[in-house]
């Protein structure tokens, strides 16, 4: 197996964080933000 | 499971990375508007698409891929490998007839006129803006030179 390679993340400015956990025990976390095209 | 989710106007992109073998479910509810995405080398992803007569399994080890009208009727589970999975995801807000190809930029790139990008992986610049992973690039009335190195999806 190759090693992961972690991709970049962009911060978005004031994004939405939601986290929930599934009917399967998956904790799914959300950050969420509007944006414009550049 | 995490996702960084960007909602624009038009498109939507979902950076989504799970951690060593874990799974997501995903209903078609999610599939519904999703047309395509990449996944990032060094990862597997099992995607197990049911179908009408039986489960299939399909090993995506990266790149480019498409989601079918087809495919958007069917739950999907998706798997990651040992080292945990990662992609990105471009879905549309606006009900319509949309394509996307996969382009690898490496130096300078016309992105034709009426096509946007979402940028897969690396840093391209276009029309003064630099753009990153993540991020969507709109289309422009003119043909214009993308420079840099990336993965990029483009849309239209």
């Amino acid at each position: 197996m190759e090693n992961l390679t972690e991709p970049q993340e962009n911060t978005p400015p004031e994004p939405y964080i939601e986290e929930f956990t599934t009917e399967n025990g998956t904790v799914y976390l959300e950050v969420y933000t509007k944006a414009e095209p550049l | 499971m995490r996702d960084i989710s960007r909602e624009y106007p038009v498109f939507k992109t979902d950076l989504v990375y799970l951690d060593p073998n874990e799974q997501f479910y995903c209903a078609i509810e999610i599939t519904r508007s999703c047309i395509a995405g990449f996944v990032f080398q060094g990862n597997s992803v099992y995607n197990s698409l049911r179908d009408q007569e039986e489960d299939f399994l399909t090993p995506c080890d990266g790149g480019f891929f498409e989601i079918s009208d087809e495919d958007h009727l069917y739950p999907m589970l998706v798997t990651a490998g040992n080292n945990g999975a990662s992609w990105l995801c471009v879905s549309y807000n606006v009900e319509g007839q949309y394509e996307a190809q996969p382009i690898n930029v490496a130096g300078d790139y016309t992105l034709p006129a009426g096509w946007g990008f979402a940028v897969a992986q690396g840093e391209v610049t276009a029309d003064g803006e630099t753009a990153t992973q993540g991020l969507y690039f709109g289309p422009r009335t003119t043909d214009i030179v993308v420079s840099g190195n990336a993965d990029l999806i483009i849309l239209r």
